[in-house]
């Protein structure tokens, strides 16, 4: 059905393609196909990992590295999924490994590190209740989630995905997803309660 | 509850009993408004800056590994499984062979450790180490040169023999009882047969010092009843005889050659195929200091060849502090010899490049050209023997006739390569195990000259021209 609808779409740009007729292009051995699959989804991957991290200097890298990993298991996609939560789950894996290597990195420095954040986020939401700097505020406090928390909430409450999407991304069961989603939420509003008291 | 009921996730009978009790609780109620507010704030939460050279990047860093994949494969990347495959079907076949023929290498690792074990516990290390050769004078060290010949012990007999060609390698033999195949000559006599200039006189003294020296370091014996020979000691006679021929002049290079055929020396010397670039007393410069060399180390239970480090220094201090001991060398070389003559496990030789033959007052080794220092073939002239079989060896005596045959045709040997012998024949010297193979016994030694009898009637031009070589 793919392929009847790659012939019947010869003549659509590339732009107006699918993700599964670009798919199946690139796995036929149009290379060009895998560039218009970057362009879609760049920003995307971009600001997931930006969510996670929220840290601009490592956005690019790891995102190089997920689309490096796409480019090299897309001629193996079988259709299992949807192209984009798949794209999701690399993402996720590839954010995961590089918080591993951070932790270890920092490892001696982490928790003094976190007080510090912890007390200056505080103050300034006391101070600072009703500024323009609330939406830093607010990704802060996503910063002091554990990851496993923190990724459920990104991607429900930024992304707007669908429990099912997040199983499939997070590779757990539905009912997972839903507790820790919920576990996530309070623990973050616990956080931010003197921003939103205010 | 709260979290279902913000997803939309509640059906309509349990959204509606969710908000009356919201209705109900002002504190949850709260709770929900929080939570609005917070999902706004996240919802609104700044987006990173659209990088517009992202794309150009990972095409860039796609390009890379690609590059980076195929330089570490030599073949493409598509068929690393099937040479992974390949490998691992491979080392299975040489693991299972291995496997199959572990009996076999079982044995030979024990039988190195054996033989290591046996040289250094046995032999070498526990042992006191003498020079065979300490006390040789001019005239000895001359006659080596002329005729690879050392005398071991003139009352009983007994000789040390050395010889090598580029074919079969270097021999060194031990025999007994053997009538003298050359005549005695002095350095006097040498003198004076080619008459030489004060200056040369003291080159060719210089040279037959330095090989005496050499010939000191070359035979020991060890405590325990072993004898190391240098592998290379069947070269340093012909080394030594090529330097005596550079310092002379080509009249008294003429005269020398006239020396040798009348003293018959199997030897003749031709010009070497480079003109010769280093000094008549070059021998006398070979480096002093103890380095590795490869030994041939004989006791009567075994063969091998072993690399060892001995200075000459070391060796002198041994003599010096056991003069008692070396006054009994010549006596204990002969009890050594007896116990190897006698020993038929001798001849197992564990080493390929070695052979061994022996009976009863005979004892050779062949030393493989593997184990000889290849780069001791530069000399200025290159020694020869004067015809094929010229020197021969006892194992060899059968051919004793063809040589005859060679020197009736060419009485006086000119300047130029003779060709070398011709090959043995098969079954005649049995590599690693003499004892299996034919042994030559005295009988059939015997029979040699009888045979050379017959075929002298046969040809009577060989009572004019006797074989200068015959036993």
């Amino acid at each position: 059905m793919i392929n009847q609808a790659v012939v019947s779409n010869a003549e659509t740009s590339f732009t107006q393609k699918s993700d599964d007729v670009l798919i199946t292009l690139f796995q036929s051995g149009d290379q060009e196909a895998f560039r218009y699959l970057v362009e879609r989804y760049a920003q995307r991957v971009r600001n997931l990992i930006y969510s996670i991290f929220n840290d601009s200097s490592v956005v690019d890298d790891i995102a190089q590295e997920v689309f490096i990993r796409v480019y090299e298991a897309l001629p193996k996609f079988r259709f299992e999924s949807s192209f984009y939560t798949w794209l999701y789950r690399i993402t996720v894996n590839k954010s995961r490994d590089e918080m591993r290597r951070k932790r270890a990195r920092k490892f001696l420095s982490f928790h003094s590190m976190l007080e510090k954040d912890d007390a200056e986020l505080q103050s300034k939401m006391r101070v600072y209740p009703e500024d323009g700097a609330a939406k830093e505020l607010v990704n802060k406090g996503l910063q002091q989630l554990p990851e496993k928390f923190r990724v459920p909430i990104i991607l429900k409450d930024i992304d707007g995905l669908s429990y099912e999407e997040m199983a499939e991304i997070m590779q757990c069961e539905i009912g997972t997803v839903k507790s820790r989603l919920s576990r996530a939420r309070t623990m973050l509003r616990k956080i931010l309660a003197p921003l939103l008291d205010a | 509850m709260l979290s279902l009921y913000i997803d939309g996730q509640l059906d309509e009978e349990s959204k509606k009993e969710f908000e009356e009790y919201l209705d109900d609780h002002s504190e949850a109620k709260k709770e929900m408004e929080q939570w609005k507010k917070l999902r706004t704030l996240l919802r609104a939460k700044e987006e990173i800056t659209p990088n517009e050279w992202f794309s150009q990047k990972v095409y860039l860093r796609i390009e890379q590994e690609g590059k980076k994949r195929q330089t570490f494969f030599p073949f493409p990347h598509r068929y690393v499984p099937v040479a992974a495959a390949l490998t691992l079907v491979i080392a299975g076949f040489i693991g299972v062979f291995l496997f199959q023929q572990r009996s076999s290498l079982t044995k030979y690792i024990f039988d190195k450790k054996q033989e290591v074990h046996q040289i250094y516990q046995n032999n070498i290390l526990q042992g006191k180490l003498f020079p065979l050769f300490t006390n040789l004078d001019k005239d000895q060290v001359l006659q080596f040169a002329l005729f690879g010949t050392l005398p071991l012990d003139a009352q009983a007999n007994t000789a040390l023999r050395v010889d090598e060609n580029k074919e079969d390698g270097a021999r060194i033999e031990f025999v007994k009882n053997e009538a003298p195949r050359h005549r005695n000559v002095t350095v006097d006599q040498f003198y004076k047969e080619v008459g030489v200039t004060p200056a040369q006189h003291r080159a060719v003294d210089s040279i037959l010092s330095s090989a005496r020296d050499q010939i000191q370091k070359s035979v020991f014996l060890g405590d325990n009843k072993s004898l190391a020979v240098h592998a290379d000691l069947a070269k340093f006679n012909r080394t030594m005889m090529s330097h005596i021929v550079a310092s002379l002049e080509a009249g008294q290079r003429k005269k020398f050659r006239k020396f040798l055929v009348a003293s018959r020396s199997p030897y003749t010397f031709v010009a070497a195929p480079a003109e010769p670039s280093f000094p008549p007393n070059a021998i006398a410069e070979a480096p002093s200091a103890p380095r590795m060399e490869q030994f041939v180390v004989i006791t009567p239970e075994s063969c091998v060849i072993a690399r060892l480090k001995i200075g000459l220094e070391d060796i002198q201090r041994n003599v010096d502090m056991n003069a008692g001991e070396v006054r009994a060398l010549d006596e204990r070389a002969q009890a050594l010899m007896r116990d190897i003559a006698n020993h038929r496990r001798i001849a197992k030789a564990p080493n390929p490049m070695l052979s061994v033959y022996s009976d009863s007052d005979y004892f050779s080794i062949k030393v493989g050209n593997s184990a000889l220092d290849q780069s001791r073939d530069m000399t200025p002239f290159e020694i020869v023997t004067r015809a094929p079989g010229a020197l021969q060896f006892r194992y060899q005596m059968r051919r004793i006739q063809d040589a005859q045959r060679y020197f009736d045709q060419s009485a006086q040997p000119s300047e130029r390569v003779f060709p070398s012998g011709a090959p043995l024949p098969p079954g005649e010297f049995e590599q690693g195990n003499a004892t299996s193979g034919r042994t030559l016994d005295l009988d059939s030694i015997i029979s040699a000259p009888r045979d050379r009898k017959s075929q002298a009637k046969i040809n009577p031009a060989k009572k004019r021209h006797p074989n200068p070589f015959e036993l």
